[in-house]
């Protein structure tokens, strides 16, 4: 456990004290600040009956923030320790690989959850300039930090088994984001192929990053995502963790 | 001889590695499938927003409990549409509670492809859209988005024209009525008089016409058909609601004796006068224990400014708030009318139990008519107070079962319920709440529409600009300086 704890520092200690975290703090705020900036715009003086919070998703720079910035978390996460050497270093001391694996993984995953974290007081700005009550309801804002945590831990994942694939942070970035890109896609087929009836149409419908995200935004807690997202998040790690395991023997 | 040692592992070990690495990655997709199809079969939703509070009424729970053969949902809707998520959540509720409900949902902006073959299978026109659909035993029902909410004037614009806001969600009450009609067989039927100047109940295109209403009526599982009166024509035997849509020519005697004997064999009679006559019915009204006005009744205060006047439900002084008006005075949900007649219970009438329900505010006014053929008459006021212009008259002898006691329906004003007004305010939940009453199916009274909530953001061009400048600018170039000082500092 210590181990891991050293592990998740270190891991979170190379974003804090390199310039580079803190240009994608900084590339995120203005994203979301962009996003917000337009849903305001296409809201002022228009009366509205829907949490600001289920607006947010249906803005571009949302979906943009979540494809983006997996990737340029994830990409040094193990092909920089790869390409400057350390990684040898790491296998051979005394830790399992899981605790490599998870370490890395809570680490992105917790500099990506950072880089959200002013977005929480947005809500309590614009109270500033709302005129009926409730419009900022603690509920979906709740909810819709467990979709991003969720969404977040699949795309953490997948970054980190693009990041263990190759040594090179280019391909490992273009890796996942083809993956995640890939998996938001797979939602849209239903409604691109003709119409599909029954068992296709749910499958597609249950594999739709959006529906999953509009749930979420709206203050909808559903068992379904949550297992989706939290069966891919183990599964990618699973394949971390093997495609680590691989070079002991390969 | 002896082999030289490898660097590497065995083949054998290699092998061995590479099946491991194979059935461990299937066992892992194996259980990962199996955790998404358990899921998907056996799952919990827990909606934490205040608007999308979808506990269902007790009566809604027993009508889906009575359901036994599938019923066919379809939400036809732009998700965009901020009723989307509402409807969507409140009929995913059904759905967990009666799970021979199938529910689809169809963007016909995403999905014109899915779009087009539910207008063909439910032959729908090509042009409706936004509305939600149940289909069970061959019948099809159909709630449009105009029905769903109720709209309220909340301001003016610069220009003088009233703005109009959703207040009211009226979902649960449509869709169990909705459902209620695809799975029960039994067709009520219903009649309305024709003739006589009364509104037409096919027409939905002209202001006055009362085809909206029809259809609403229709949705209730009501079979509306036309009926006229005469010597040789009674009311229809299986009448189960007799509709006088604001007549303005007199009736003739025969008419009013037909429609007298209706009444005294227990019918329901929804009785609503025109401005312009008391169509020969006053006798008929106060043989009930109704008092019809020959005046015009006025609020000066509460005025919309197109000569519709505000009114409220009304609680009785002597038998408290009438069902059909409970839930809009529950609501607080006001009426909008055009200039009516008073409608008041006449003393003295026992066994009548006539109740009031809809007046004006303490500054009412009844204006006495003028005489017919006058010209330039000054308007005299007849009374001034809270007026009443909406009666419920109920005759139940002594021992004599409820449901067999003849009911009538007065309303001053009968221009509240034409295409123009039926969706004002709460008109067309007092119309609702009305033929429910009439038809005894007081279950339904009890469920009220729910208040939608609405903001408005009002930022001016300075606030927008200081807004912009901290989350564009400040926020993002702080973080950089700080990054640009940990960068310096650990440079030197």
């Amino acid at each position: 456990m210590q181990a891991y704890l050293t592990l998740v520092r270190r891991e979170l200690a190379g974003h804090f004290l390199s310039l580079r975290g803190y240009v994608i703090m900084a590339g995120v705020q203005f994203l979301l600040g962009a996003s917000l900036c337009i849903t305001l715009e296409a809201l002022n003086q228009k009366p509205f009956d829907m949490p600001i919070t289920e607006k947010m998703p249906n803005t571009g720079f949302f979906w943009l923030i979540l494809l983006l910035v997996a990737p340029v978390i994830t990409m040094r996460t193990f092909a920089h320790e790869r390409a400057i050497g350390t990684f040898e270093t790491l296998l051979t001391t005394p830790i399992s690989d899981w605790a490599v694996v998870l370490a890395k993984f809570t680490g992105a995953l917790a500099f990506f959850l950072l880089t959200w974290l002013p977005a929480l007081a947005y809500p309590f700005i614009l109270t500033r300039y709302v005129s009926g009550m409730g419009a900022v309801d603690l509920g979906p804002l709740a909810s819709l930090i467990i979709g991003i945590t969720m969404l977040g831990s699949f795309m953490m994942a997948v970054g980190c088994f693009a990041s263990a694939l190759t040594k090179s942070q280019i391909i490992a970035a273009m890796t996942s984001f083809a993956i995640c890109t890939g998996v938001f896609l797979l939602g849209f087929i239903s409604v691109i192929r003709p119409p599909w009836i029954g068992s296709r149409s749910e499958l597609f419908s249950h594999l739709s990053m959006l529906e999953h995200m509009g749930d979420f935004a709206s203050g909808v807690v559903d068992t379904r995502h949550v297992v989706f997202y939290a069966s891919l998040t183990a599964l990618f790690l699973f394949f971390t963790q093997k495609t680590i395991s691989l070079r002991r023997w390969r | 001889m002896p082999t030289e040692p490898t660097a590497g592992f065995s083949a054998r070990r290699r092998w061995s590695g590479w099946v491991n690495l194979f059935l461990g990655v299937a066992a892992m997709l194996a259980l990962a499938a199996m955790a998404n199809y358990l899921s998907h079969r056996h799952y919990s939703r827990w909606q934490w927003a205040k608007r999308l509070d979808s506990r269902l009424s007790q009566l809604t729970q027993l009508t889906l409990a009575e359901i036994s053969k599938p019923v066919t949902v379809v939400i036809f809707y732009d998700r965009r549409e901020s009723l989307y998520r509402p409807i969507l959540e409140l009929l995913r509720r059904y759905g967990e509670l009666a799970p021979s409900l199938h529910i689809e949902t169809v963007d016909y902006e995403l999905e014109p492809a899915r779009a087009t073959q539910i207008q063909n299978r439910y032959k729908l026109p090509p042009n409706v859209h936004d509305l939600v659909l149940f289909h069970s035993n061959e019948r099809t029902e159909v709630v449009p988005h105009s029905a769903l909410s109720q709209v309220s004037p909340t301001g003016q614009t610069p220009d003088g024209r009233i703005v109009f806001e959703r207040t009211h969600f009226n979902g649960e009450r449509l869709f169990t009525s909705a459902l209620a009609a695809v799975s029960d067989t039994n067709r009520h039927r219903a009649y309305f008089l024709a003739g006589r100047g009364t509104h037409s109940f096919t027409n939905t295109t002209s202001w006055d016409g009362y085809g909206s209403l029809g259809q609403r009526l229709r949705q209730m599982n009501l079979d509306l058909q036309p009926a006229t009166l005469s010597a040789t024509q009674p009311v229809p035997k299986d009448c189960r609601l007799l509709i006088v849509a604001g007549p303005r020519t007199e009736l003739d005697a025969q008419e009013i004796q037909r429609l007298r004997e209706y009444l005294s064999a227990g019918g329901r009679l929804w009785m609503l006068f025109h401005r312009a006559t008391r169509a020969g019915l006053e006798h008929l009204m106060a043989e009930q224990g109704v008092l019809v006005g020959d005046d015009l009744v006025n609020d000066p205060g509460n005025g919309f400014g197109d000569g519709s006047i505000k009114f409220s439900a009304f609680a009785d002084p002597q038998h408290g708030i009438h069902p059909a008006v409970r839930a809009l005075a529950a609501q607080d949900v006001s009426l909008r009318l055009g200039a009516p007649r008073s409608i008041s219970p006449l003393p003295g009438r026992a066994p009548v139990k006539c109740t009031q329900l809809i007046a004006t505010s303490a500054q009412g006014l009844a204006y006495r008519q003028p005489a017919p053929g006058a010209t330039n008459a000054v308007l005299t006021v007849d009374r001034r107070g809270a007026i009443s212009v909406g009666v419920a008259a109920e005759k139940a002898a002594p021992g004599q079962d409820a449901h067999l006691a003849p009911r009538l329906l007065v309303l001053g004003d009968s221009d509240c319920f034409n295409n123009t007004l039926l969706d004002k305010e709460g008109n067309s939940d007092l119309a609702w709440n009305m033929s429910n009453w009439l038809l005894d199916r007081s279950h339904l009274l009890a469920i009220g529409p729910r208040p939608i909530q609405r903001h408005v953001f009002s930022i001016t061009e300075r606030e927008r600009w200081e807004l912009m400048g901290w989350l564009l600018g400040i926020i993002p170039a702080g973080i950089l300086a700080v990054g640009s000082l940990v960068w310096l500092r650990r440079r030197h």
